[in-house]
């Protein structure tokens, strides 16, 4: 079985867009929320979404390919590399929760895409190393494929022999 | 309804209270439930300076200690709460997730920021601001959101059979922690992160944060190309994604940092030789006399011991009468590098190179005081030149620091950000390049050496706003500080030892100042030999008085030297 590298084509970005529309579905529905009565412990607020933070399910839109590592053929993706594919788009492109306020300032709350994450493999001299990367996604990748993501530096590496 | 007030009192938000004027208050929110994470009840033996007596106090008295360090640095009249929690996270038997913190939520356009139109980590929005910003039970939060500032997680699994199996966490806050994970550090490195030290713009795609609005991070006002002469709040989406990549031209450009940087970073290690370019980088050793920048001047020899490899001096050197007066030229391998310097130095040399007998460079470890002679460590390939050299005749060399390459210092005189080219996972642009020496804090890959010091993240959260800047220190127009300066213990309570290495006899200044530019106290004023001092500081002012807990500044001026180091101190 080949194995093969999935390419999103423009209407790929189609779905995206698509997501964070459903996302943020109605810029227009916050301006009429500002004009209307508001709570009074909400006074500050201009409007609110309370959008916990959730993948946005964009498997139905947009069309992926698959090009063939061997002889560079399009063709459809194969059926078990699909859901994995949905999930880091849906990861990836997830809107977040905003607050805007009177004043005009804004609040976006993060999610771990936005963490840095501590990360540890065993080198070959079978001590801990360390390392330290940035979101979710990078760490996930690190437990697929751990390594050492650093080249020794200078200084860097104490040895002992 | 035990069982719910049970979980209500193991969710007890615990304080980390400094009392410096320029102090901030980081609150720990335990979350974690009866019985596990922070409240594992396994006993536990007190270690290393933490007195808990249970698996779960042990872990929730490190976090409190690095909200302490971090308190007593900062200033903030909005209280910092971290949500926190000691969980199962990924790990398999050889590899695993440690932990993670960010902030939860990012500002902007709020009245009082310094700088508007930027997004801002939620902490320091509220201390610029001077309100929580999230207070709890904001009605804009999710229910049940207490409207914590920052989200830490780390791996309760970690050391059990499957997850790291025969590592794991070590509690201590003195950092001996073998061939365990020093938590202090790891904790701390994180935190600062979730405090300001990140970026929201991505490292990979160049793009801004768009909440919306796409703004830049407060981060990228300081970030800066400086091939493109930009800085990333200037420059295009295509440029920063390029600028990610520019390694040893991605930096930052702080006032305060600018200051600092030149100031703490340490010479890069050299040996002076007659051929190629005129000298080669190398690596000091931790044990040995430290560098100076007037170095050690004599031929260099090949050290032979008769048995194969023969130039690793593990065994009796045969040609010890040659080594007298000179600089030996040893090679890695077989045995301790303490004891290949020790049989060199026995034969009077006056000086080691140790060669790699692997590609790439290393950095000699060990500890021997009775080693009195200086010591560079050089790549395989430059001691291969080296011993070309030597073959083709007398060979004189020095032992030295650069008296013009600062280690982690660009060419425009910044300290370097990590860009490595590829992009690698750790280069979000926010960590500092791992060729900056002394090794620091929030370098992506953290090294054993490190303790509790925040050295120039210090200097970064100054230029951010967490703390005023300090330009006002008075310079008395000398030439820029080319020593390095460092304190043990730092955060220090009750007394500390203030180090420095003096490359000439020079009538030197060491004084200390508050963060307003005061002078607190004069240590020493006098004239002083090369080589390593060591000035005890016992925390009391000029006139008797305890000074209060907070940051101060060590200042040593000299004839020729100069150098600044931030110091803690804890009452």
């Amino acid at each position: 079985m080949h194995l093969r590298r999935l390419m999103l084509l423009g209407a790929g970005l189609v779905a995206i867009a698509a997501g964070s529309a459903r996302a943020c579905p109605d810029h227009a529905a916050k301006t009429a929320v500002n004009a209307g009565p508001r709570p009074a412990s909400a006074a500050a607020l201009v409007a609110w979404k309370p959008r916990a933070w959730a993948p946005v399910v964009v498997a139905a839109n947009g069309l992926r390919v698959a090009i063939d590592p061997v002889d560079g053929a399009y063709s459809m993706p194969p059926a078990d590399e699909t859901p994995q594919m949905q999930m880091m788009m849906s990861r990836d492109a997830a809107p977040v929760a905003l607050t805007r306020r009177a004043d005009g300032s804004v609040r976006a709350q993060l999610d771990e895409r936005w963490a840095d994450f501590a990360v540890v493999t065993l080198g070959s001299d079978g001590k801990p190393h360390w390392t330290c990367v940035h979101g979710s996604k990078l760490a996930d990748q690190f437990m697929r494929a751990p390594a050492p993501a650093l080249a020794p530096a200078p200084g860097t590496v104490w040895e002992e022999k | 309804m035990r069982l719910l007030l049970k979980t209500l009192c193991a969710a007890a938000v615990l304080s980390a209270l400094a009392t410096s004027a320029f102090a901030a208050t980081i609150q720990i929110i335990n979350i974690d439930g009866p019985g596990v994470g922070f409240n594992d009840p396994t006993p536990a033996a007190p270690v290393g300076g933490n007195p808990g007596t249970t698996v779960g106090q042990q872990r929730l008295n490190v976090f409190l200690q690095a909200a302490s360090i971090w308190g007593s640095i900062l200033s903030s009249p909005v209280t910092i709460q971290v949500r926190s929690t000691f969980t199962p996270l990924t790990c398999n038997a050889t590899s695993a997730v440690l932990g993670s913190c960010g902030p939860r939520f990012v500002e902007t356009g709020a009245a009082g920021l310094e700088f508007p139109n930027y997004w801002y980590h939620e902490a320091l929005a509220c201390k610029e601001v001077g309100v929580d910003l999230t207070p709890p039970g904001d009605p804009s939060l999710p229910p049940g959101d207490d409207g914590s500032d920052m989200q830490a997680q780390f791996n309760s699994n970690l050391g059990q059979t499957g997850c790291l199996t025969g590592s794991g966490w070590y509690y201590g806050f003195d950092h001996n922690h073998g061939a365990l994970i020093d938590l202090l550090v790891v904790v701390l490195h994180e935190f600062a992160h979730g405090l300001g030290f990140s970026t929201t713009t991505s490292g990979s795609t160049g793009q801004y944060f768009n909440g919306p609005p796409q703004l830049p991070a407060l981060w990228d006002k300081f970030l800066f190309d400086e091939t493109q002469h930009l800085h990333w709040d200037q420059n295009t989406q295509a440029q920063r994604m390029a600028s990610a990549i520019n390694t040893n031209n991605l930096v930052w450009d702080g006032q305060q940092m600018n200051f600092e940087a030149p100031r703490f970073l340490s010479h890069s290690p050299e040996l002076v030789v007659p051929f190629g370019g005129g000298s080669l980088p190398g690596n000091t050793a931790t044990f040995g006399a430290a560098l100076t920048l007037g170095g050690v001047t004599a031929q260099a020899i090949l050290a032979v011991d008769g048995t194969a490899p023969v130039n690793d001096a593990c065994e009796p050197i045969t040609n010890g009468a040659q080594l007298t007066g000179k600089i030996a030229v040893i090679d890695r391998g077989l045995c301790n590098f303490t004891n290949k310097v020790s049989n060199a130095q026995t034969h009077g040399a006056v000086g080691c190179v140790l060669v790699n007998n692997v590609a790439g460079s290393f950095s000699p470890s060990g500890t021997d005081p009775s080693i009195t002679i200086p010591v560079i460590a050089l790549s395989q390939a430059d001691g291969t030149s080296l011993k070309t050299a030597i073959a083709g005749g007398p060979t004189t060399v020095t032992i030295r620091l650069s008296p013009t390459q600062i280690a982690g210092l660009s060419a425009g005189g910044h300290i370097k950000m990590y860009a490595p080219n590829p992009f690698q996972s750790g280069s979000n642009v926010s960590h500092f390049d791992v060729s900056c020496t002394p090794n620091l804090l929030m370098e992506p890959a953290i090294n054993p050496d490190l303790t509790s010091s925040i050295d120039l993240t210090d200097a970064l959260f100054r230029d951010i706003g967490w703390l005023p800047r300090l330009l006002a220190v008075p310079d008395g127009g000398g030439p820029p500080a080319r020593v390095a300066l460092a304190n043990n213990p730092n955060p220090a309570r009750g007394a500390t030892d203030i180090q420095f290495n003096l490359a000439t006899d020079e009538r030197v200044e060491l004084s200390i100042y508050d963060v307003s530019g005061r002078a607190v106290r004069s240590l020493t004023r006098g004239t002083l030999s090369a080589g390593p001092h060591t000035i005890h500081w016992d925390g009391l002012d000029a006139a008797g008085r305890p000074v209060a807990a907070g940051v101060y500044l060590a200042r040593l001026k000299g004839t020729h030297t100069q150098a600044t180091h931030n110091l803690v101190w804890m009452n």
